[in-house]
């Protein structure tokens, strides 16, 4: 009885220590800030005024309950030195912002003192906001405000702009959007999901419920709790946290 | 004849453990090389995604500035042999040329300020940029893998068994020390 006490307590204790090892481990790179609770802003540079930041944060919530995707908007005072690539790609990574099989996270990053702007794509809205996209919203819906200095109202409008094209990918309509529009118009040329996929998909967890009674269903059930784990971060509480998706550098960058 | 079979049970028991021990290890390995392949194979597909691109930009550039005759010859020369390139410190060298010779590219554009406002151009040099971003994550990525499938490899006990099953070690992504500084470029101003 006591020896299994003791095996408790040291077992916990060991648990500890690779936790805390694993943390040490992963600081030891870049210190990417925590995420906040509002998780669709986190104006660490404090350059967002209220109703910017009520607009964005209410329609990153929409455009997540609507279509799963997250977007979410970080400002900071300086990139000190490292390169704001570099900086957001280790951040969209580090907090896993989108869904982790969808990698359908969106990043728009500010780095006021730098004058840069970084959008980072996440692999599964690539299609939808191709780089020279991305590239064209910010040139024409943050520049001329962000060198006045309103920044929340650039990010705003940039923030509703993306929002309605991933609500496009999904086929929805937000009615949080500003309803921003491009001079050029959206010159993408568009891949449409293939839907025949989602139909093989069923028919084998039809087939598998009636004639395998539902192992392969049972199998994926319990290893959604299981797989990908590593991935899942602490969520900053509110809205909770973001779901492990991942970027392989899709985006774009520029200044103003 | 009883602990005859004790004995054999034993050992049956000790195999049946020491087997899974050892494909656990395989596996491990298994999938630590699979990581490496995939990565290699992302890095690729940006090269190429960015080989395809560099027509276009040519072109467009041509347009302009059709007396930078060197430059173009160097790009095209480039692209042949990451074309040509098949194994993967061939690759890393071909693509810093192209990276030397794109860069030297955007520098001489300076001069012709027609050829910078172009929509078409600009378009292409934002492409081109998300495409290097891509590749040095790729990259980076290849790296991490192929280090931790090395140090997988090397490691007691693992050791013994890719020894006797032939892992060999991968190679990192690298180009030769004297092609690595390659300009800066900035395309944003």
């Amino acid at each position: 009885m006591r020896k299994q006490r003791a095996f408790k307590r040291y077992s916990s204790l060991f648990i500890i220590g690779m936790i805390l090892c694993l943390g040490i481990y992963t600081s030891a790179a870049i210190n990417y800030p925590r995420q906040t609770a509002y998780k669709y802003l986190n104006d660490y540079a404090g350059v967002v005024d209220t109703n910017s930041a009520s607009q964005i944060i209410s329609l990153g919530r929409e455009l997540e309950q609507k279509t799963g995707a997250q977007m979410t908007v970080v400002t900071i005072s300086s990139l000190e030195g490292i390169p704001i690539e570099e900086y957001a790609n280790g951040l969209f990574r580090n907090w896993g912002i989108g869904q982790a099989n969808q990698d359908n996270g969106l990043l728009i990053l500010l780095a006021v003192q730098d004058k840069q702007w970084r959008v980072e794509v996440g692999r599964g809205l690539e299609g939808a906001i191709p780089d020279v996209l991305s590239h064209q919203v910010m040139e024409e819906l943050t520049q001329e405000a962000f060198s006045k200095g309103a920044y929340g109202q650039g990010l705003a409008q940039a923030y509703s702009q993306f929002g309605d094209l991933v609500a496009k990918e999904y086929n929805v309509t937000l009615t949080h959007s500003l309803r921003t529009s491009l001079i050029n118009g959206t010159n993408t040329n568009r891949r449409t999901r293939p839907s025949y996929v989602y139909w093989i998909i069923l028919a084998v967890l039809f087939i598998d419920i009636l004639f395998n009674r539902g192992r392969l269903l049972r199998v994926l059930f319990w290893s959604s709790f299981f797989g990908g784990g590593g991935n899942r971060r602490g969520g900053g509480g509110g809205y909770g946290g973001f779901g492990g998706g991942s970027s392989n550098g899709g985006g774009s960058s520029g200044s103003w | 004849m009883k602990s005859g079979m004790k004995w054999l049970i034993g050992i049956g028991v000790v195999v049946v453990i020491l087997i899974i021990w050892v494909a656990g290890m395989y596996n491990g390995l298994v999938d630590a090389e699979q990581n490496v392949e995939t990565a290699r194979s992302d890095i690729e597909t940006q090269l190429q995604r960015r080989s395809d691109l560099v027509p276009n930009l040519v072109s467009t550039v041509k347009g302009y500035a059709s007396q930078e005759k060197d430059i173009f010859t160097d790009i095209a020369n480039a692209r042949a042999k990451l074309a040509g390139a098949n194994n993967l410190s061939d690759q890393a060298e071909a693509d810093t040329d192209l990276s030397n010779a794109l860069s030297r590219l955007l520098v001489v554009v300076e001069n012709y300020p027609d050829l910078k406002s172009n929509q078409n151009f600009q378009d292409l040099s934002v492409q081109l940029e998300g495409t290097e971003n891509r590749i040095a994550i790729a990259r980076q990525d290849y790296n991490d893998a192929v280090m931790r499938y090395n140090k997988k490899r090397r490691r007691f006990p693992t050791s013994i068994i890719s020894n006797a099953f032939g892992f060999e070690e991968a190679p990192l992504f690298e180009a030769s020390p004297e092609s690595q500084n390659a300009p800066v470029v900035d395309f944003s101003s």
